[in-house]
């Protein structure tokens, strides 16, 4: 009853928010929100719960598109699922990491790329906070065939 | 035929170099997000830039993109500089063309 009255994103805040009790109650409706968003992914499905999309919420979303926007749509709701919602600021110093990939002999993951106040993927494609690095880490194993459909020709 | 830099003054240039007309753009776009729309002209630019030529990523050519500055707090958004790493194949320039236009225009990072 209680999940019936509580949405995923008002939870979300709440276990973010410093009101203890809010937090237990928030991990009591949605018990995954205790666990490490890298225990809370593991497919594509899993990210778009995350972003509160159904399955053809996302193909209504795809229509029109080529597939390496797909891709790209894709590419962005894998990052905001990371992020967990929080949208970067290039103001409060803290780096934000891109991943970069090597496009000779196939497309593999090659390095990373770390800026506080730039971008050269754009807000929707950097990882953001604490855990930012092991995130990007984390969804590059998972999701080569995503960002090998957005970022290939 | 002119140089690209020189064809190229404005978005209309950007969608003749693509032989697509304002219409055909409108329709293309219809019903998409604003960034969608943003991601789209991007990539027109871009290869319009490059004259219609893929890059190659096993010609040992460095491919440039150009990199933002995000924070308000540093006057808002801005270009900033490149990289020549390119993450991503639809937006890359041949850095001879970068060069190019980086001295002939502003000369802000060269």
């Amino acid at each position: 009853m209680k999940k019936a009255v509580l949405s995923l994103e008002l939870a979300t805040k709440m276990f973010k928010g410093n009101d203890p009790e809010l937090r237990a109650f928030a991990v009591e409706n949605y018990p995954d929100l205790g666990k490490d968003i890298k225990d809370r992914i593991n497919d594509f499905s899993d990210i778009l719960s995350l972003n509160n999309m159904s399955q053809l919420d996302f193909e209504n979303r795809c229509e029109n598109k080529c597939p390496h926007e797909i891709g790209a749509l894709k590419e962005e709701l894998i990052v905001s699922a990371y992020n967990e919602g929080v949208k970067p600021d290039y103001s409060d110093g803290t780096i934000k990491y891109c991943p970069i990939f090597n496009h000779s002999g196939g497309f593999s993951f090659y390095v990373l790329d770390g800026w506080n106040s730039v971008s050269g993927v754009g807000s929707r494609r950097d990882f953001c906070g604490p855990n930012a690095l092991a995130n990007l880490r984390d969804a590059v194993t998972k999701f080569l065939p995503e960002y090998k459909e957005s970022r290939t020709l | 035929m002119s140089k690209v830099i020189e064809r190229i003054n404005n978005w209309s240039d950007v969608l003749t170099e693509n032989n697509i007309t304002e219409s055909q753009f409108q329709e293309r776009v219809k019903g998409l997000q604003p960034d969608e729309i943003g991601y789209i002209k991007e990539k027109l630019i871009v290869a319009a830039y490059n004259e219609g030529k893929l890059p190659d990523w096993n010609d040992d050519t460095t491919k440039v993109y150009p990199i933002f500055k995000m924070s308000s707090s540093g006057g808002g958004f801005s270009f900033d500089g490149h990289g020549t790493w390119d993450p991503r194949v639809r937006l890359s320039v041949p850095a001879s063309f970068f060069t190019a236009q980086m001295h002939s225009k502003t000369c802000m990072m060269l």
